[in-house]
């Protein structure tokens, strides 16, 4: 269903939704039954790429940098009163409520009608396909958690849809021992803003990142010993993009030989990195690890991933 | 203003380069103080764990811990410190937060009080507001009820129609500018930051982690007016954001009070990191870093972004 291009938040009422063009996420905080005793207690607002800074000012970039189609956000209240402010966030198929879904990931993992959720402390956040939806409340306890986990449940059935995981964090996936993996720290997105978020390279789009740029980062503990790495997997629209993103970091770290796992290199404050790339557009770099050894067998792992790319039509999705 | 920004009503990035020059000249001049080992600026952290318990904040803690900070950063007691900073023919106009952890009502009574109290201020002439919802008088200073408008020069009525100003944002991490403190609060007083305002943003400060967010500190009418920065670190928040999950909101039980808007942000992105070091078990830098807070100081001169050369007092 097509979104509306709005010029500022647009207050959803039953009739219109019924007769109208409306986004999904609209009908479901419209039409969507609450549990017994629950009720909604005010009208949906939906906001659009344009108008979302009504809402949530300087929060808004995070979800422009990834394919937001609206946002639709409603109160409702339970049998003492609580309120909770439910958000339903709709991105484009692609696979980008991935990542929004795992800008953070602390807390229980609670199982449900959904794709993936976490909870914590008064806050539900679910992914169902291209969904994201968030239920909250500022207070806590495990009745309001269940009440929250029904809530939610009761929208994300009906918002049930399919958007496998990009291509790219599929197969980083693929690659990487779990239990080497750090918890809460696997991103996927696309913008310089985003990385500086996760890691900051420097004022300087370095690695040329953008909206047509996939991007996975991963804190891992390579092998057997305590040692950490970060890495990160950018993959261009063109390998050309991969090279020139290469040439870029080896200038501002230092030369290197790249796609060779024998040659990683110290930075200044001893920090170990590396860079690897194969055949197609896929760029894998170890921003930092704490020894050679890390740094090596991270590296090990990047050239996995940029080798599962080649000759296997690197499209977008898994 | 010159004559041709008078007549229109709007600035450039020409007009903030030439405003800079006397931010320039006060960098040089905390330059000069680091080089001669002076402490350029005092930032008072005020500490009572028992002021915040659950979802439940101590009001009348608060305003001791207020009091205690405002004793300790002009060394004199609290309400000579007041009464030596505003006037009773002030209208102070305090710039809050609603959005992303928001002030603690109780801490803005607890600012309202003391300017009523202490120097006399009339009620209503102590005003507060975010964005473009403000209230007038301690009866609207949580709810702010009335809309508000911009003047032509971008920035929100309540800041030209306030004689002083007092800075209170709520401490917390910021996913494009490292921390939201005292400098980036401002954003909530000018219109024309996102390309929603007009279709294109007046104040182009997002590029690299936000590093020129100082620019809306050094528009006069802010940089002139503003006399004190009370940071709600009440309840902070750690986690990455954008919007605060409430998981990462920790009872810190703070206030950090200063004049400069940039050391009082150093102080807080302490604060932060140490606790970003507590839950990781190693050291954890803010990402991104905090550009602005370099670029306030050495480009606006709006305050010391040296750590070494700031004199924190703990009380």
């Amino acid at each position: 269903m097509t979104t509306a291009i709005l010029r500022s938040p647009v207050v959803i009422l039953l009739s219109a939704v019924t007769s109208v063009q409306a986004s999904p996420g609209a009908e479901a905080l419209v039409e969507t039954r609450l549990p017994d005793g629950w009720r909604w207690t005010d009208e949906a607002v939906e906001y659009d790429r344009d108008s979302i800074y009504e809402y949530l000012d300087g929060g808004a970039m995070f979800y422009l940098s990834y394919s937001l189609e609206s946002l639709v956000v409603r109160t409702c209240g339970g049998p003492e009163g609580v309120p909770v402010t439910v958000e339903v966030y709709a991105f484009a198929p692609g696979g980008d409520s991935h990542g929004v879904f795992l800008n953070e990931t602390r807390g229980e993992r609670p199982t449900g009608p959904w794709d993936d959720a976490v909870y914590g402390a008064g806050l539900l956040k679910a992914r169902e396909g291209r969904f994201i939806v968030r239920a909250q409340s500022g207070r806590r306890g495990d009745a309001l958690k269940e009440a929250l986990n029904a809530v939610a449940s009761a929208l994300c059935v009906k918002l049930s849809s399919d958007d496998p995981p990009p291509r790219l964090l599929a197969d980083a996936r693929a690659c990487v021992d779990p239990g080497e993996v750090v918890e809460d720290t696997e991103r996927f997105f696309h913008t310089q803003d985003s990385l500086s978020s996760y890691y900051y390279l420097g004022a300087d789009n370095v690695l040329g990142l953008s909206a047509d740029t996939d991007c996975v980062l991963v804190h891992l503990r390579p092998g057997d010993g305590d040692a950490r790495a970060i890495v990160l997997v950018a993959k261009y629209p063109e390998r050309r993009l991969a090279e020139a993103a290469a040439q870029r970091l080896a200038a501002l770290w230092g030369g290197l030989p790249t796609g060779d796992v024998a040659h990683v290199a110290q930075r200044d404050g001893g920090r170990w990195w590396g860079m690897a790339h194969g055949s197609d557009a896929r760029l894998g770099v170890v921003l930092e690890a704490d020894t050679r050894g890390a740094a090596e067998r991270s590296l090990a792992i990047l050239k996995a991933i940029a080798e599962r790319a080649e000759g296997d039509g690197d499209d977008d999705r898994q | 203003m010159t004559g041709s920004e008078q007549h229109d009503g709007r600035m450039n990035r020409r007009s903030f380069l030439a405003r800079s020059t006397a931010g320039a000249l006060g960098a040089a001049m905390g330059a000069r103080a680091r080089a001669q080992g002076q402490v350029r600026s005092r930032v008072v952290v005020a500490r009572d764990e028992q002021a915040v318990s659950g979802d439940q904040v101590d009001a009348d803690r608060v305003a001791a811990m207020l009091s205690k900070a405002m004793a300790a950063l002009f060394g004199k007691p609290a309400s000579d410190a007041w009464k030596g900073l505003f006037t009773v023919e002030d209208t102070v106009g305090i710039k809050s937060t609603v959005m992303m952890n928001p002030v603690h009502p109780e801490l803005l009574f607890a600012i309202h009080a003391a300017l009523t109290e202490h120097v006399g201020i009339e009620d209503a002439r102590v005003r507060v507001w975010d964005r473009n919802r403000g209230g007038v008088g301690r009866a609207e200073l949580a709810t702010m009820p009335r809309s508000l408008s911009y003047h032509d020069d971008y920035i929100v009525d309540m800041v030209h129609e306030s004689t002083a100003l007092i800075n209170c944002p709520s401490l917390k991490r910021h996913w494009l500018a490292g921390i939201g403190g005292a400098v980036k609060n401002w954003c909530g007083a000018v219109r024309g930051i996102n390309p929603m305002d007009n279709g294109e943003a007046v104040f182009k400060f997002h590029g690299d982690s936000c590093a020129q967010m100082g620019m809306l500190n050094a528009l006069p009418p802010i940089r002139e007016r503003c006399r004190l920065i009370v940071i709600d670190a009440l309840t902070p928040c750690h986690g990455p954001g954008p919007q605060v999950n409430p998981a990462d909101l920790w009872a810190y039980g703070g206030l950090i009070v200063s004049t400069d808007p940039v050391a009082a942000d150093v102080v807080g992105a302490q604060i932060l990191e140490a606790k970003l070091e507590e839950i990781n078990g190693r050291p954890t830098p803010l990402t991104p870093p905090t550009r602005h807070l370099q670029v306030a100081d050495a480009e606006y001169g709006l305050g010391c972004s040296d750590a070494a050369a700031i004199e924190v007092v703990r009380v």
